[in-house]
Order: C-alpha cells, then sequence, then structure tokens
C-alpha cells in the first residue's frame, strides 16, 4: 500500500538531484533542465498531497497546472536567453560568463 | 458552485485593471503606428499608471476615511485579493518607482537605440506583478504574481541584448530567481499538505500552529525564497551582476519597485500564515537583517563602480528595511514603510544621476566621477544629496527615515538590531563620501574633461530631468514632512486587518 510519505520521498529525492544539477552543470541547457526537475518534484508534492488529504476540492491539482504553465514560459525564456548568450559568445559553458564577477 | 459577480468584488484591482489596458494600448498603438509613434508611448505609458496612481490613492483615502466615512476593505475574487491600505501603499510604492525608471529611461532607449514598445510593455508587465503580489492573500496567486513579477524582470535585465555583459546578467538572474521560486513552492506546498489542503494564507494559520518541526521546515523554504526577492545576505549574490550587466532603468525599478513587492509579500505571509510562529519568523528575519547589514557595507567598500557599489548599498539597506519586519510591531511596520518610501526617492534619484552620467560619459567608474562639480554643478549637487541621503545625513529624508526605523527597534527593545544597524550606517558614511568628495574637491577625470554641456532639448532628456528634479524634491522635502506621512502610515497599518490579528497573536 502506497502511502503519501512515498511521494513524498520521491518529490524529496528529485528536489535533491535538481539542486545537484544545478550546482554542478556546466551546461547552461542543463541547469535549465535542472529547475525543470526541481519544479517536476514540486508538482509531485502538490499532486501526492492534493489525492492524500484535499480530495474533494483538489487544489494542489489545480496548483500544479499553474506551475506547469509557468515552468513552460520560463523554459522558453531561458532557452531564448542561451540563444542570445550563443549568439554573442560562441558558447553556453556556465564557466565562461565571467564578463561579471559572482 | 455558481459564483455570484459582486461577490467577486472586482473594483478592489482597477489599479491593476488600468495598468492591464495600458499595456494593451501600448501593443496596439505600436502595431498600427510603428516607429513614427515611438516618442509617445512613453507618455501613453505614464498616463496609464498617472490614472493608476490616482485610484489607489483615492481608494486609500475611502478606506481611511479621510474623504466619507471610512469603508472597511473587503476580500476580492473570493479570498484570493485583498485591497487594504497595506497592500495599497506597496502598490503606490511600486506605480511610483515604475513611473520614475521610465522617466529615466526615455533617454536611455533613445541612445541605445532598443525597441521601446516593448519595453515599456515588459516594464508595465513588471509593474503589474508586483502589485498583484502586493494584495495576493492565496498561495496560487502569490505564485502567479511573483512570476509575472519575475519574468518580465529578466527579460528586462536582458533587454539590451546586443550586449553580452547585460545577456549575463539576465542569465544569471533567471537561474538563481527560478531556482528560489522553487524553493518557495517547495515550501509552499508543504504548506499545503500540513494545513490539510488549504491554499488561503489565513485558512492555513490555525491548523499548523502545534506542528513543531514541518511547519518551521515549510517558514524556512518560504522565507528563503521571498529573500531572493528582497536581496538580502545570503540570497544576494545575483544583486551586484545583474545591477552591473542590466540597463540602468531597469536597475532602478528592480531596486525599488521589485524590493517593495518583496516586502510586502513578506509582511503578509508571515503575518497571515505563521502568526503562531512568530518568534521564529522574527529570528530569522532578524539574523537575515544582521548579515545584510554588515555584509553589504562592508563589501560595498570596495567597489570600484557606482552601479556595484549602489548594488551593495542596496542590499544594506534591505536590511535597515528588515529591522522594521523583524520586530514586528506596528510602528516597525510603518517606520518599514517609511524608509520604503524615502528609499524610493532616494535610490531611484541616485540611479538617475548615473544614467545621466552614463549616458554623456559611458562610464560609471567612480573615479570618473571626480572633479564633476565644476563641468556639471546641478547633476553633482543631485548625486551628493541622493548618496548623502542614503548615508543617512541630516536634512535629508533617509536620515528621518532611519531615526524612526531605530527608534521602533528601541522601543520593541530589539538592542542587538539597534546597535548593528548604528554602527554600519555610520561605516556606510565612508563609501558614500568616497563618491561626493572627489566630485568636489578632486581634479577633473578624463571623462569629466571630455564632458559634454547639458542639453535638455534633446529628445527624452527633458524626463530625466524631471525624474531627477522630482526625486531631489521628494529628497529634501520627505523627511521635513515625515510626521504627517508616518502617522498615515500608522493609520494605513491600523486599518489593515491581519495586522491586528497578528499584534494580538503575539501578545497572548
Amino acid at each position: 500500500m502506497l502511502t503519501v510519505n512515498f511521494f513524498l520521498a520521491v518529490g524529496a529525492a528529485l528536489f535533491c538531484i535538481g539542486i545537484y544539477g544545478l550546482v554542478t552543470s556546466r551546461n547552461a541547457v542543463r541547469v535549465l533542465m535542472s529547475i525543470e526537475l526541481l519544479l517536476n518534484a514540486v508538482n509531485l508534492n502538490f499532486l501526492a498531497f492534493s489525492s492524500y488529504v484535499d480530495p474533494v476540492n483538489i487544489r494542489g491539482q489545480l496548483f500544479t497546472i499553474f506551475i506547469i504553465a509557468v515552468a513552460a514560459a520560463e523554459a522558453a525564456i531561458g532557452l531564448a536567453i542561451v540563444l542570445a548568450i550563443y549568439r554573442n559568445r560562441n558558447t553556453i559553458d556556465m564557466e565562461n560568463f565571467n564578463l561579471l564577477r559572482w | 458552485m455558481p459564483i455570484d459577480v459582486s461577490l467577486l468584488n472586482v473594483g478592489a484591482i482597477w489599479p491593476e485593471i488600468i495598468v492591464t489596458l495600458t499595456i494593451l494600448t501600448l501593443m496596439v498603438v505600436d502595431l498600427i503606428g510603428g516607429q513614427r509613434v515611438a516618442k509617445q508611448l512613453a507618455g501613453l505609458a505614464l498616463l496609464g499608471l498617472g490614472l493608476s496612481a490616482v485610484v489607489i490613492v483615492y481608494q486609500l483615502l475611502l478606506q481611511l476615511g479621510l474623504i466619507g466615512g471610512p469603508v472597511p476593505p473587503t476580500e476580492s475574487f473570493l479570498g484570493s485579493f485583498t485591497g487594504d491600505p497595506l497592500s495599497l501603499v506597496f502598490r503606490g510604492i511600486v506605480v511610483l518607482s515604475s513611473t520614475l525608471a521610465i522617466l529615466m529611461a526615455e533617454r536611455y532607449m533613445y541612445q541605445s537605440g532598443a525597441q521601446v514598445a516593448e519595453f515599456y510593455t515588459l516594464l508595465l508587465g513588471a509593474t503589474l506583478g508586483g502589485m498583484l503580489l502586493s494584495g495576493s492573500t492565496e498561495m496560487v496567486m502569490i505564485f502567479i504574481a511573483l512570476e509575472t513579477l519575475s519574468i518580465s524582470s529578466y527579460l528586462l535585465a536582458g533587454y539590451t541584448k546586443l550586449d553580452s555583459r547585460s545577456n549575463e546578467a539576465s542569465l544569471k538572474y533567471l537561474l538563481v530567481g527560478s531556482a528560489s521560486a522553487a524553493v518557495f513552492l517547495y515550501g509552499m506546498s508543504l504548506l499545503y499538505g500540513l494545513s490539510g489542503g488549504e491554499t488561503k494564507l489565513t485558512a492555513i494559520a490555525p491548523r499548523i500552529v502545534d506542528m513543531g518541526f514541518p511547519a518551521l521546515l515549510a517558514l524556512v523554504l518560504v522565507v528563503a525564497g521571498i529573500s531572493f526577492k528582497l536581496a538580502v545576505v545570503p540570497f544576494h549574490q545575483w544583486t551586484p551582476d545583474v545591477y552591473e550587466g542590466a540597463p540602468t532603468p531597469v536597475v532602478a525599478f528592480l531596486s525599488v519597485g521589485s524590493k517593495a513587492a518583496g516586502f510586502a509579500l513578506a509582511i503578509r505571509f508571515m503575518t497571515e500564515a505563521f502568526p503562531a510562529y512568530t518568534l521564529q519568523w522574527q529570528t530569522l528575519f532578524a539574523g537575515l537583517a544582521i548579515l545584510s547589514m554588515v555584509l553589504g557595507n562592508i563589501v560595498a567598500i570596495a567597489q570600484t563602480s557606482l552601479k556595484r557599489l549602489l548594488a551593495y548599498s542596496s542590499i544594506a539597506q534591505a536590511g535597515y528595511l528588515l529591522i522594521g519586519l523583524a520586530i514586528g510591531t506596528v510602528d516597525g511596520y510603518a517606520s518599514l514603510m517609511f524608509y520604503l518610501i524615502t528609499y524610493l526617492f532616494m535610490n531611484l534619484g541616485a540611479f538617475a544621476a548615473a544614467t545621466l552620467f552614463t549616458l554623456k560619459t559611458g562610464s560609471d567608474d567612480i573615479s570618473a566621477f571626480s572633479g564633476l562639480w565644476r563641468k556639471d554643478p546641478f547633476l553633482a549637487v543631485c548625486l551628493s544629496v541622493f548618496l548623502l541621503s542614503l548615508a543617512g545625513i541630516p536634512p535629508f529624508a533617509g536620515f528621518f527615515g532611519k531615526i524612526y526605523l531605530f527608534w521602533a527597534a528601541f522601543q520593541a527593545g530589539a538592542y542587538t538590531l539597534l546597535f548593528v544597524g548604528l554602527v554600519t550606517s555610520v561605516a556606510s558614511m565612508y563609501y558614500y563620501l568616497r563618491v561626493v568628495k572627489p566630485m568636489v574637491v578632486r581634479p577633473m577625470s578624463p571623462e569629466v574633461e571630455a564632458y559634454p554641456a547639458t542639453n535638455w532639448e534633446l529628445p527624452g532628456m527633458r524626463s530625466l530631468q524631471v525624474a531627477l528634479g522630482v526625486s531631489v524634491v521628494a529628497t529634501v522635502i520627505v523627511g521635513i514632512i515625515s510626521n504627517p506621512i508616518v502617522s498615515l502610515m500608522n493609520e494605513s497599518i491600523a486599518r489593515t486587518p491581519p495586522l491586528q490579528t497578528a499584534k494580538q497573536l503575539s501578545q497572548k
């Protein structure tokens, strides 16, 4: 029998993988993918809570739809910025983005 | 479930409706008119913001009972949004900062040759997000408003797309911003589960009272997400990069408008969803305030570019503002709002001065400002006033703002915060004066030697002059008329229901 804890554990693991990818990736597109992982971990959390503790109003499922829509917008803009950088600099390696000090 | 439209209470979002209509009008006018109308678009955007500001002031006066009987604030959209005095003050600040940013952007856009219509559309979009964020009381609404603000800001930061520094600023802002939005969302998902399926902040509060560790985890995640918007240490790394790389008018908006919306969110989220954990979140914010004040002011000393200096200075200012939140008294909130108003004028003014100087010399190095007094006394005086006000030197507005904040901290017994605030604001005078002094006493730098005479008749220069003038007058005057403004803020807080309940809960 699957309990809500199982889904929460998967969500937390996914979130941690996302954070790991965010910190270690050198390719800007991989960093964007890691952010998608973070958002999907949150989605999983919302869906799990929604079906276990809020099966009538399903507010969590509605929240997830909003998150997916916004994540799409964010990915579109992220890729557009990566494209602009590639046109100017011919690289999307994060290590090379050092015109501004961190 | 049938919904009665009158229950939605749509009237509360009239200011936002006006801004939305302005955005649509801007896009249509640009589509039809093309290049011929490019010069009129700023006027159109300003008109929309002005109308919106008028409605905000009207609603505020109405709710405070200054015209007609006091109207109690009602929730709109079935509890997703509220137009209470707290939100009205913050929406006013966001609109005002956007107005000043547009005034200083006009010349910048003209000189950089970028498309103007999209710029105003995006800036108004960010304004809209900030305004909605100030009044949101429900988690989905908060998330959507936050992302409206953030996504527009990412695009604005990368607006000069042929400049690779602007690209880089935009990418860093986007990556850090969306990661922190994800952390914020993770915290909200925990809140949703712990409260048993509630998304309204006030409905969450009673259900997480005795949760212990899980609720605290959610609290920490939410605070981390909000702190990114406030740009406080240790969530500040994006600030100097974005401030240096992004177009200056955009930075001006980000440093005030976006930050004001973040503070509105912080106040509302903490007082409505976490009244049972008041001690914990106040301790958290007190720690963040101390870190920001210390680190922001120390690192600012080492900067050589004026925009980076203003970036670290704004981190430090966020620390001072957090004092008002961390003590959590009515006086604390009132002085936070008052300091935000003074900060609005002095910081936007400093960025307007930096914009003008950069437009004329192409440099924003602090050493380039030497001897500016002899070539352009007006700009030198303006910049000095703003920087001295940021340093908290009387008789400018910043001094009075700090006095109210520190006094509120003293009355609340937050002596550590008070001590750190006092010591760091004395230390901060050093780096502000490091810009002011060479302007007057040093010989002219090569940039200033080649400084062209200011021609206010050039397109867009007049509005930059207006922005500078308004900021300088306000920076001088707001301090003198601080008493009525602070009592207005006090009155606004007294009529904001969540802050009332927060006060009662913390007294128990």
